[in-house]
């Protein structure tokens, strides 16, 4: 999907450009923007680089047990399976716990065995709900810091970059609320619906 | 006096740094730890950062931004939304770097503290890139079809959109 939006807005931004008569500016974009590339990363390695470093300090201080012992009960909540799958309980809280203090490659492992004993239970090819609630809650970014945007704000010359915080806390505990409740209500509906055509069938 | 948002992440880095402290642990060897995989994530995001800023940069430069942006205007307007947002509201669920691409030019072409500039702020650190996210964990585990999911993920992303452009107008 991303080859094709790439592809897309450089082969349609030339054309247009080119018949907006702007292809001076085209030019001259292809190869500043590549530099604007190499300088945001430059701009914004302090930071992420200072706040990776806070991080492990704090997870090596045990960040990730504490939060654990704190998220335990709303996992339970959410993923039934994990009240007997303590494997699966264990790996769920990792990457969230990592997720939320900003370790993002450091949470991808435990997502992906999080997953495998999540979906063990089940042959097919289609994922169960507790894989499904998983992703849901994984597309919700809940951190601690933002840590990438602050950095972007602050090489950006901003006379406030943590302002967003409590903002950004916010907004993204809204989006992951709404996302659990929207994905529970659309798998109780379909359930619903399955359990009606059984009945059907078992009446017929 | 600062105002309280002001002290938390010192306050932060304070209270890492003393646990860190009373739990015994080498401070400064677990951030120089930490601090190298901060660069290495960097340093693999780079290549991916440099196109997708060149597309970016293309795609404003010629006009056919500000055209799409145009034909959503009276959508996002009728949202409360700056319409400048709409690109980034596009492609945050589908690519990470085009999302970082496109953040970086509304901060450059809106300042970082404009209503445009905090609100694309606020949307990027509160939702995530749910394609890339499912295909990571499903191919891991081969499976093909996760029911529900894009659609949830999809609503949440929505309504962040709209909470943060409402939070960014109070929270001035």
């Amino acid at each position: 999907m991303l080859n094709i939006i790439w592809i897309v807005m450089i082969v349609v931004g030339i054309l247009v450009g080119a018949i907006n008569g702007k292809i001076n500016e085209i030019g001259t974009a292809l190869l500043q923007s590549s530099g604007s590339g190499v300088q945001f990363a430059l701009g914004i390695m302090g930071v992420v680089c200072l706040w990776c470093g806070l991080m492990r300090i704090a997870a090596d201080a045990g960040a990730v047990d504490s939060l654990s012992k704190v998220l335990r009960p709303i996992i339970n909540f959410l993923f039934p399976e994990t009240k007997k799958n303590k494997e699966a309980e264990k790996q769920v809280i990792t990457n969230l716990a990592a997720n939320f203090l900003g370790l993002g490659n450091g949470a991808t492992p435990s997502g992906i065995k999080a997953v495998s004993e999540l979906q063990k239970s089940s042959k097919s090819n289609v994922a169960v709900k507790g894989v499904c609630m998983f992703l849901v809650i994984n597309s919700a970014s809940i951190q601690l810091i933002p840590t990438t945007v602050i950095a972007l704000r602050t090489a950006a010359g901003s006379t406030n970059p943590s302002s967003i915080l409590i903002p950004t806390w916010i907004c993204s505990v809204a989006g992951c609320l709404s996302s659990i409740i929207i994905f529970l209500l659309l798998t109780g509906i379909s359930e619903k619906r399955n359990n009606y055509a059984k009945r059907k069938k078992v009446k017929q | 006096m600062p105002s309280l948002v002001t002290y938390i992440i010192p306050g932060i880095v304070l209270l890492i740094i003393m646990w860190g402290f009373l739990k015994n642990i080498d401070c400064f060897s677990s951030f120089l730890i930490g601090a190298k995989e901060g660069m290495s994530t960097i340093k693999s995001i780079l290549p991916s950062l440099i196109g997708l800023m060149v597309a970016v940069g293309v795609f404003r430069a010629s006009g056919a931004l500000d055209m799409v942006i145009g034909i959503m205007k009276p959508a996002t307007d009728f949202l409360g939304l700056d319409s400048q947002v709409i690109p980034l509201v596009l492609l945050r669920p589908v690519s990470g770097s085009a999302s970082l691409a496109v953040l970086n030019d509304i901060i450059q072409n809106c300042g970082p503290d404009s209503f445009a500039g905090r609100t694309a702020s606020v949307m990027m650190g509160s939702s995530e890139t749910i394609l890339y996210t499912m295909a990571i964990y499903l191919s891991a585990v081969a499976v093909k079809k996760a029911p529900h999911v894009l659609a949830a993920a999809l609503t949440g992303h929505f309504v962040s959109v709209i909470v943060a452009s409402f939070v960014c107008k109070i929270f001035v």
